[in-house]
């Protein structure tokens, strides 16, 4: 029960972290490709311009903006209307870029990266390279970097087209004059958000993948509590259930001894004694299950050794059914386990394969990667499919009717090999059954 | 024969010493453990006590002292599994039986116990040796009954069943480490259980 709780945190965890990094991703991946359209735009305003902002500067700086300064030539009503009307005014002399940004009437005007702010803000180089690759200064309006350093750093971008360069630079290579220009503008107060965010993502990323991993411990303990609980009282019952029984049994089977030997056997003393010694059956199963609760001590033991000396005790029941029993054992594999655990499964194995073996059995130890794989194979008559459920308490499979059992061997083994960290399987495949355990 | 039973169900009391009257046994009935020291103190003298693990007043565990002082075996009644860790640690008792059981199986260990008590033998294995009468091995260390039937067998070459003698089995193997003895009983392929040498790690 317990595992299933490592489960559920561990698969809602998982699913928190991917959506977390799904959405965090997305966010990032947009702001940033946004902030290199953006650069985009403005050194592709500068190629048109031939390398220098210098001729647009001042046709930017003609057009007041509007919310500053008052109208010149519309008089002091409604600024959408006047900011449209100075734009058409100046549109014949700007060019195409700026169009996009005359949107609503000319609003953003001041905004965006066509305003005349942020071309006056705006720091770049630009420089040409001719055919002979002689470098000639266009523009130079940077402070980061020497008129000198930027030659060569143009130099080694003029194979490239557009793109980053030292991390907050974006660069444009292009042709005019018949002349390669290379334009790198600086856009690290433009990439400070981006990667403001990108921080905060991750630090914040971090944060709510601790706080739902406590929550969902929190969720899993309340969820599986009544489970956990249910688990326990099960088998607090069934123990509980076991220990009421023990003496009443004891007693009967004596009374029916004195009554048989005063009054002579009849049938209803036989019949008696035959549903006592049934019920005793049951009740020391259930306590083989109930014993598994004391965890019991556990040393390294050689399996190999002991599966080879449970099955070779066996032998001769496998003989008078006519079953035929092949033993394929791994020697010298040990285990850390309780030998009686050990033993009880074995015996659970093989009376579970002479109930429903009809010709052939078969055990196979053998050392698997890092797990120990114990595999009881039968010609089982039942139909193909999974049969996890025979490890159910008091679950019977139909073809054992008939067969004397309680349902409780195969779940005994469960816990057993459950309390051992190891897996375990059943299934029918082409006729044959196969109980897989892994330890 | 007479037989102490110690139990405070009393049907259970009745029901067995019903059944054990018909084979001429005398049974004394008490149904907590003070009981069974006055019945002692009043100088009765039984042949064996059959004692219930959980007994009220005075439990099974202080009453094995006495009991065994006044040289009476004692057979605990237990409703836990029977297991090697369970049969070492009280010493004094002779023999421990699961409920539920057959009349049966009962009456088999107090004649078997019983039996133990009034013989003289002593078997003996290379260096170790089980004195019946005693319940002790090498002297020293007590053993219950069942481990004294394992030792006899293996000494015959008889069959043991791992099922059946499983606790005794691990319980006689403690013992004998305890007691630094390099014998133990081991399964072997071709032979079943038998007491072989081991070698010192």
């Amino acid at each position: 029960m317990n595992k299933a709780r490592k489960k559920f945190v561990i698969f809602s965890e998982l699913s928190v972290i991917l959506l977390l990094a799904l959405l965090l991703t997305t966010i990032n991946v947009i702001n940033f490709t946004m902030a290199a359209d953006e650069a985009d735009m403005m050194t592709e305003r500068i190629a048109r311009m031939n390398g220098s902002l210098d001729s647009d500067r001042k046709i930017d700086n003609m057009v007041p903006p509007p919310d500053e300064a008052p109208s010149v030539t519309e008089g002091s009503d409604s600024s959408p209307a006047a900011a449209q009307s100075r734009s058409e005014n100046t549109e014949p002399k700007n060019n195409r870029s700026i169009k996009q940004f005359r949107l609503n009437g000319g609003r953003f005007d001041n905004m965006g990266p066509n305003s005349p702010e942020m071309n006056s803000s705006l720091r770049y180089f630009t420089y040409s390279i001719d055919k002979d690759g002689n470098v000639e200064k266009v523009d130079f309006r940077m402070s980061a970097v020497s008129e000198e350093q930027a030659a060569s750093w143009a130099q080694s971008l003029q194979n490239g087209s557009t793109g980053w360069t030292n991390t907050s630079y974006r660069y444009r290579v292009y042709e005019a004059n018949k002349k390669l220009y290379v334009t790198v503008i600086d856009q690290s107060r433009e990439l400070w958000p981006c990667y403001r965010i990108l921080i905060i993502s991750i630090i914040g990323g971090a944060v709510l993948i601790i706080i739902s991993f406590s929550a969902f411990q929190i969720l899993g303990r309340k969820l599986f509590r009544p489970l956990e609980e249910a688990d326990r009282k099960q088998k607090q019952f069934i123990s509980k259930l076991e220990n009421e029984f023990k003496m009443p049994l004891t007693i009967i089977n004596a009374d029916t001894e004195t009554l048989e030997r005063q009054g002579g056997t009849n049938d209803q003393t036989k019949s008696i004694d035959k549903q006592v010694r049934r019920m005793t059956r049951l009740v020391k199963e259930l306590g083989a299950l109930s014993i598994f609760d004391e965890s019991e001590s556990r040393t390294r033991i050689d399996i190999s050794d002991l599966t080879m000396a449970i099955l070779e005790n066996n032998k001769a029941k496998f003989e008078e059914k006519n079953i035929s029993l092949s033993i394929d054992i791994e020697p010298g594999i040990s285990l850390y386990i309780s030998d009686n655990a050990y033993k009880e499964v074995m015996r659970e194995l093989i009376s579970n394969s002479l109930k429903f073996s009809v010709s052939k059995a078969s055990f196979t130890l053998a050392r698997h990667k890092d797990r120990i794989k114990l595999i009881q194979k039968n010609d089982a008559k039942l139909p193909d499919g999974n049969y996890d459920q025979i490890f159910d308490r008091f679950t019977m499979l139909e073809n054992a009717e008939g067969t004397s059992g309680t349902g409780l061997g195969l779940a005994y083994v469960k816990d057993t090999v459950r309390a051992s960290n190891g897996r375990l399987s059943a299934a029918v495949r082409n006729g044959t059954m196969t109980i897989s355990i892994d330890l | 024969m007479k037989i102490l039973i110690a139990e405070q169900d009393r049907d259970f009391s009745s029901a067995f010493s019903i059944l054990f009257g018909m084979d001429s046994d005398t049974v004394t009935v008490v149904y907590d453990g003070t009981q069974v020291i006055s019945r002692l103190e009043n100088g009765q003298d039984f042949d064996i006590a059959v004692v219930d693990e959980s007994l009220p007043r005075i439990n099974a565990k202080k009453l094995l002292e006495p009991l065994s002082a006044r040289n009476i075996p004692v057979i605990v009644l237990t409703s836990e599994k029977l297991t090697a860790s369970k049969l070492t640690a009280s010493p004094l008792a002779n023999e421990y039986i699961s409920l539920p059981f057959l009349p049966a199986e009962l009456a088999g260990l107090i004649k078997s116990v019983s039996d133990k008590k009034k013989s003289k033998e002593k078997l003996e294995f290379e260096d170790i040796n089980i004195s019946v009468p005693d319940f002790k091995l090498c002297g020293s260390i007590p053993v219950t009954n069942g481990e004294i039937e394992l030792f006899g067998a293996l000494i015959r070459h008889e069959q043991v069943s791992g099922k059946h003698m499983g606790p005794y089995i691990s319980a006689l193997n403690a013992k004998l480490e305890r007691l630094n003895k390099n014998t133990r009983i081991k399964y072997l392929i071709d032979e079943g259980y038998r007491m072989v040498k081991i070698q010192n790690e």
